[in-house]
């Protein structure tokens, strides 16, 4: 499961690098962001612009991620591809995030 | 990998049909990625993306459950799935021999299900058979002889035209 770090001022925008959270990579999912996120403060932006599909377990592991950072931290998911909004909608889970169009711009951010 | 043009919703590839792929395969999740990834490779560009979209979605939660639940997860059995097409409809047929599903099929109800579980706490499962309802039609399901057997449909465009590559 390859992600993305860069920390802003204030956020941890984590980009995934893969195409599919799915049953296959939801465990892996949760460990890859458990060790980025474990120690961030702040706000976590999950940019999920390259990830075409997911499934309930990757939804799952995603609501995971929001209640391991909570209560103190949110979880903010952004760009997220016609079928995985679907998804979203569907089991009404856009409605618990907050859903950004576009990930912030992380050019002058500094990379960790 | 870059992802072929998608046809625009409303159409599919009249040259698609006839279309029947049968697959047969282990019962684990890598297994279900790589069967998933064999039919929409084989429909991408020539059904419309969201159409292509949903059978993903609702073939994922079908095969997950088996893994999951018919088989407990333990990796051994096998699964098999057939999808065929015609110009109105795919057609979807998904055998197993783990344990009968418990209860008759839920009810595709309308109003949505809740972000909630019985707990009070944000749910992070249990959306599968919500979903496979939503998203299908002519759901049915029989066990015979230590056979599960769950046949649903989704409706294609009707137009019979579309700018596949």
């Amino acid at each position: 499961m390859e992600l993305q770090s860069t920390r802003t001022r204030d956020t941890l925008l984590v980009r995934v690098e893969e195409d599919r959270i799915d049953a296959a990579v939801a465990i892996q999912f949760k460990d890859a962001m458990r060790e980025l996120a474990g120690t961030a403060a702040g706000r976590v932006t999950l940019d999920l612009g390259k990830v075409r599909f997911i499934d309930s377990s990757g939804l799952g592991a995603i609501v995971w991620v929001l209640k391991f950072l909570a209560p103190a931290r949110e979880l903010e998911l952004a760009n997220l591809t016609p079928n995985v909004e679907r998804v979203f909608k569907l089991t009404r889970m856009n409605e618990v995030f907050r859903i950004l169009p576009t990930a912030p711009d992380a050019a002058n951010a500094d990379t960790v | 990998m870059p992802i072929p043009s998608e046809p625009p919703c409303g159409g599919h590839d009249p040259g698609l049909f006839p279309f029947d792929l049968r697959l047969r395969f282990p019962a684990t999740a890598p297994a279900v990625r790589t069967a998933l990834e064999e039919i929409t490779g084989g429909l991408r560009g020539r059904i419309c993306a969201p159409t292509l979209g949903t059978l993903e979605i609702v073939l994922a939660e079908v095969l997950n459950n088996i893994v999951e639940h018919a088989y407990r997860g333990g990796g051994a059995g096998e699964i098999g799935l057939s999808v065929a097409a015609n110009p109105q409809m795919l057609s979807c047929e998904v055998c197993d021999y783990g344990t009968p599903l418990p209860a008759l099929l839920p009810t595709t109800e309308g109003g949505g299900t809740s972000v909630f579980g019985p707990d009070g706490a944000l749910k992070e499962g249990g959306w599968g058979w919500h979903i496979i309802g939503r998203l299908t039609r002519e759901l049915s399901y029989s066990r015979r002889g230590g056979e599960n057997r769950l046949c649903f449909a989704l409706d294609l465009c009707p137009t019979p035209h579309c700018q596949a590559e």
